[in-house]
């Protein structure tokens, strides 16, 4: 149990180093426009760049949560209900997007989605319109609907792990007895009466909460808009377009404007969706306390045609974005008496490798990034388990009400995107330390602001399965407070922290909005970055894209690399969601 | 647990109180338009490591090599801190005039130092210039002791000679020309608001209406459905058809002209085996001369060592680089492209670019107006 | 060493549990606690052993009062209804779990086999605890404690999830090494015969607790 002054201090360093930096730059922004925050909300209507970019960021967030249900469903039950070989591996590789870096998804569907492509090849031309795609975009009169559809079927890959992490657990630990024993009495005949009185009061929270993520984590994305809806803009874009000159005093007022009017819709939208997420995921849990007592695991029998069909085809969705990423780094335009061809070679490797066309070649930008991420993961863990345990001890205690602020607390950063944060730090650094402004490490702190929330997220319901008479059992052998520690809570939790330090990790190498925003030293480039900066340089040269594509096939096989290892780890009934 | 939410509650309200004060704080709201602004504004020296802090964007001349060789022949070391482009470094430059953290700046163009002029946020360099070309001692902020030019190029319209050819459309000769049907939906500009390139074309379009119709023009433009993007990139290498984009993942082609430099077909060129279908349009002022340059920050504290980097900057083995490492023309007396591969002969030096006072324009106006045109 | 408790309250959620219980164990004594379901006997023991704190009353024990002292330092031994043994670790480690004494690895290997010996599992050192029946864990868990030198020792039903022969067999055992220990013990229960085959006087919560 954490002592008072240790939740307070846990809770106030939280707080001061997650929220104190979008006070900052709030408050900066509120000076710079005259506009209080509160009054905020109609500009956004008001000026004429931000215009249909909140429709647009709603609907595409939207469009991608139902379509990650619709995908994602069929496949956790699939998953669940029947018995397949290396469950394990399939549930792995399935749940992997998760933790893709989002530069290395954009390059990924970048190719899925070119001409020539495979979706090209069946006739779906995303990108210049023609076919089916023309027609629709024509009939409905959406300009650049190819785009939308790329992006939320993008964010929909992205999360899809979520509906399966979520559902997939449940689902497969519910006994089947409780559906035979409907299918015998009046008011379960039917399929949909089942569902309605069985599956959906089970399921609902979790479905409800994977989908409120999967908006919460559409409605931020950064990377991939940027990418793969070029012409369109969501809040986060415009934040980021405009965020460099926003907070300076008679000076681009309009940029202010921007970002203060963006930051405050996203933070009342975010905030009631995750509110509603912190709800739901409670109740979720409770939910698989009284499946988990019932039963374990057990398949219903072996999975017909339609069933593998459509596992297969979630593996190859899932996989095909980052095998594409890898072929297109041996592949290299030429162009030669006007033909436009393409040839294999390992130049973009070697480019890549030296740093020939970018201050910091692919090796020097890993090892950069992995310090970042050692250092965020120094920093994210312990604070992020101590936020968890904060939260824990609360809900023992039966201080619910209170638990539940402290937990909302903690998704405060998924509130704030990752641009907001790197502008939150960059005005607060300069308000008070100008000196740190071109401090290398300074990356890490928006690093640690968008990685902890995860570490709590997994470390809470691990703390809340944990077997409380462990405990007790240590005090009554008379072991202190750190032999408890060490000895029993450690070695207890070790799948979890495990887990939660790949996350960390994975999500630190694959960070990329905050540290865009944020000053980035030459010297210092990560590999995210190196990405987006080949990517973003005039390519007449033809060695530029198979360059970034190398860059972004080492920064993926090595998240993907921790994130093997880390499932390994996982318990088979871990239902954190994520 | 109650006294914890009274101690966060007033770990937040504190710092939100500070700021229910909209004026602003300690922050110094510095008055531009004051005739003694820069004798009286003396930003922090920062204390110094002796290692060289450049502010730059991207600029692809300063590679690995490139600088260690500087380190070699100097003995000074270099740190860059980065940004995306001209407008970025402005921006970085703003947002610390106060307490600046950097020496040197390299990239701001002519379109851009006004402000940083105006706002006294460079001081007198000591370097030797003289071999820079003659022509660079005439026009805009040639007077300014504070500003060395490194490198230079024209922004104009390119359009795709494929499509104007494949399709029987005649070549624009106005501007006006792209308002018509045939160009509907086929013409991308990069945001005036977040593009340098872009800004500098809105710029040209102001001389090239003469202050009367320019905006009448833009307004047009966008009721015939062109293309409007927020940098060089998105309108260049996913919506241009006539560039390097064809062949790459994310392409689109829809345009058949945008706004880039009129050596970019040189460019194509050069990296095409002399290929390219890429033409630059010689419209009279509509086409705009960017200069860009380096200079010292007000308040470096590594002086010796941005004027040695500056002098390194406009070295005959750095600056003679700059077409094939930057695409951009050096500024070196006899400076020119290459001839291999048709760099040169696809590149065209526009015969009257717009003659603009860039030093009195209210540039960030313009950007307004061009923003409620195009909205 | 006498353990006195006197006058203990106990609610929760309002609800009284506890009032004022009073109880005296001497040395070498085992007192068989026994009660219905629910009737608040383990948590008597929890307030004993530190693990809940008592509303009122008194702990004392060898004339101390320990009420205030954490679970940690009271030095009573407890054994639970399931043995609460770490699957992390296997036996040996266990039980050195139990050695308060700094002393080398031999010499807590020296002390695991001795006691793995007194409990009828010579050789069960390396076995990793999921592999031990519910009488072996348990016998392990009863080593474990008496490693401890409890000045105290309190059984929380040890042997009812175990079936008939064991829990006889195993109740008889605990019962000679029990008597080997000078120190106060509480053994509760809900089954009579085993109170009286284990404990030297039998006491009933019902008569002493005053609800």
């Amino acid at each position: 149990m954490l002592s008072r002054v240790l939740r307070t201090l846990v809770i106030s360093t939280y707080a001061l180093m997650i929220l104190a930096p979008v006070v900052i730059a709030i408050d900066r922004l509120w000076a710079v426009t005259g506009v209080a925050p509160w009054q905020a909300f109609g500009l956004l209507g008001d000026l004429a760049v931000a215009d249909g970019v909140l429709l647009f960021t709603c609907l595409v967030s939207v469009t991608a949560s139902l379509l990650t249900l619709a995908l994602g469903l069929p496949l956790a039950i699939v998953l669940a209900k029947y018995e397949w070989k290396n469950i394990a591996l399939i549930r792995a590789i399935l749940v992997l997007p998760f933790v893709c870096p989002a530069i290395v998804a954009a390059m990924g569907f970048l190719v899925l989605f070119d001409a020539g492509g495979p979706l090209n090849y069946v006739g779906i031309d995303l990108y210049q319109q023609s076919g089916i795609i023309g027609t629709i975009s024509a009939t409905l009169g959406f300009a650049n609907i190819g785009h939308f559809i790329a992006l939320s079927l993008a964010l929909c890959w992205f999360n899809l792990s979520l509906v399966i992490r979520f559902i997939e657990p449940t689902l497969a630990n519910m006994n089947p007895d409780w559906e035979d024993q409907l299918k015998l009495l009046p008011q379960g005949k039917s399929l949909w009466q089942r569902i309605r009185h069985l599956y959906a009061p089970i399921l609902a929270p979790g479905i409800i909460a994977s989908a409120g993520l999967t908006f919460v984590f559409s409605f931020t994305s950064f990377a991939l808009v940027r990418w793969l809806a070029p012409s369109a803009d969501t809040l986060e874009t415009l934040m980021a377009d405009y965020g460099g000159s926003a907070g300076i005093y008679g000076y681009r007022i309009m940029s202010s404007e921007i970002v203060l009017a963006s930051s405050m819709v996203q933070i009342v939208i975010l905030g009631s969706a995750l509110w509603l997420v912190s709800h739901m995921q409670s109740l979720h849990q409770s939910r698989i306390a009284i499946v988990a007592e019932s039963f374990r695991r057990k398949q219903q029998g072996k999975a017909k045609l339609g069933h593998r069909a459509i596992l297969v085809c979630g593996v190859v969705f899932t996989v095909l974005p980052l095998l594409l990423t890898i072929i297109s780094s041996f592949k290299m335009r030429v162009v030669e008496n006007g033909q436009i061809s393409t040839e294999w070679t390992t130049q973009g490797w070697s480019i890549a490798w030296r740093g020939d066309l970018s201050y910091a070649g692919a090796g020097e930008a890993l090892g950069y990034s992995l310090v970042y991420a050692a250092l965020t993961l120094v920093i994210s863990m312990p604070l992020g388990w101590m936020m968890a345990a904060t939260i824990h001890s609360l809900e023992k205690e039966g201080k619910l009400v209170r638990a539940k602020i402290v937990d909302f607390i903690s998704f405060a950063p998924l509130i704030v995107s990752a641009v907001m944060a790197g502008l939150g730090i960059l005005l607060g650094i300069i308000m008070w330390f100008p000196e740190l402004f071109a401090w290398f490490l300074l990356p890490v702190w928006a690093h640690i602001m968008m990685v902890t929330p995860f570490v709590v997220r997994v470390m809470l319901p691990a703390l809340r399965s944990m077997d409380e008479r462990y405990i007790e059992q240590a005090k009554i052998l008379r072991l202190n407070q750190f032999q408890r520690f060490r000895l029993i809570t450690l070695p207890s939790l070790k799948g979890p922290v495990i887990v939660a330090s790949a996350l960390c990790l994975a999500f630190s190498l694959g960070e990329f909005g905050a540290t865009w925003v944020l000053a980035r030293t030459g010297d210092w480039t990560t590999l995210s970055v190196l990405v987006d900066d080949l990517m973003s340089r005039p390519n007449y040269f033809p060695g530029v894209r198979p360059a970034a594509m190398a860059s972004a096939t080492i920064l993926m096989s090595l998240t993907l690399a921790l994130f093997f290892i880390s499932e390994k780890f996982r318990d088979s009934k871990d239902t954190g969601g994520f | 647990m109650r006294k914890i939410l009274i101690v966060c509650s007033i770990v937040l309200a504190g710092t939100l109180s500070g700021c229910l004060n909209p004026s602003g704080g300690d922050d110094i709201i510095f008055d531009p338009t004051a005739p003694d602004r820069c004798e009286s504004f003396t930003p922090a020296i920062r204390s110094s490591n002796d290692t060289l802090r450049i502010l730059t964007y991207d600029i692809y001349t300063l590679s690995d090599a490139v600088v260690s060789e500087f380190t070699n022949q100097s003995g000074y070391q270099v740190e860059f801190i980065r940004t995306d482009d001209a407008g970025g470094i402005l921006d970085q430059m703003m947002l610390t005039k106060d307490a600046p953290q950097v020496d040197l700046m390299i990239g701001l163009d002519n379109s851009y130092v006004g402000i940083a002029l105006k706002n006294c946020l460079l001081q007198s360099h000591q370097a030797n210039t003289s071999s820079i070309d003659a022509s660079f001692e005439q026009g805009n902020f040639a007077g300014e002791d504070s500003l060395v030019p490194f490198d230079h190029g024209y922004v104009c319209i390119n359009y795709d000679n494929q499509y104007v050819d494949g399709e029987n459309v005649s070549i624009p000769t106005s501007l006006e020309n792209f308002t018509e049907e045939v160009w509907k939906g086929k013409v991308a500009f990069p945001s005036a608001v977040t593009s340098s390139p872009g800004r500098a074309f809105m710029l040209a379009t102001t001389d090239y209406f003469e202050g009367d119709s320019e905006w009448d023009w833009w307004a047009a433009m966008k009721a015939n459905e062109a293309i409007f993007t927020s940098g060089w990139t998105e309108a260049y290498s996913v919506h241009y058809s006539g560039g390097y984009g064809q062949g790459y993942p994310g392409y689109i082609g829809d345009a058949h002209a945008t706004v880039s430099y009129c050596h970019s077909p040189g460019v194509e060129a050069y990296f095409g085996s002399n290929w390219t279908t890429s033409v630059a349009l010689d419209l009279p002022r509509a086409s705009f001369h960017q200069i860009e340059y380096t200079g010292i920050v007000n308040g470096a504290a590594n002086v010796d060592a941005a004027n040695a980097f500056i002098e390194y900057l406009i070295s005959e083995e750095v600056n003679r680089n700059m077409p094939t490492n930057n695409y951009m023309y050096g500024v070196l007396q006899g400076a020119d492209l290459p001839e291999t591969d048709g760099y040169r002969f696809h590149s065209l030096v526009p015969d009257e670019p717009a003659n603009l006072n860039l030093a009195e324009l209210d540039i960030e106006a313009l950007v307004s107006q061009w923003l409620d045109s195009t909205s | 060493m006498t353990l006195k408790i006197s006058g203990i309250n106990k609610s929760f959620d309002g609800k009284r549990i506890l009032a004022g219980v009073s109880l005296v164990v001497a040395d070498g004594e085992i007192v068989a606690l026994i009660g219905a379901s629910g009737s608040g006997k383990s948590t008597l023991l929890r307030i004993i052993c530190g693990l809940e704190s008592a509303d009122d009353g008194e702990v004392m024990l060898a004339g101390e009062n320990i009420g205030e002292i954490p679970c940690e330092k009271r030095n009573i031994g407890m054994i639970f209804q399931s043995p609460i043994l770490y699957p992390h670790m296997n036996v040996a480690r266990n039980l050195h779990l139990g050695i308060g004494e700094k002393m080398s690895r031999e010499e807590k290997d020296e002390l695991v086999e001795q006691i793995l010996n007194d409990v009828d599992l010579a050789e069960f050192q390396l076995r990793n605890v999921d592999e031990l029946s519910g009488g072996e864990a348990q016998r392990v868990a009863l080593a474990r404690t008496l490693l401890t030198k409890p000045r105290a020792l309190l059984m929380d039903e040890p042997f009812s999830a175990l079936d008939t022969e064991l829990r006889i067999s195993l109740a008889e055992k605990t019962k000679k090494l029990l008597s080997q220990l000078d120190i106060p013990i509480i053994h509760v229960t809900h089954d009579v015969d085993e109170a009286q085959r284990i404990a030297d006087r039998v006491v009933s919560l019902s008569e002493i607790n005053n609800l």
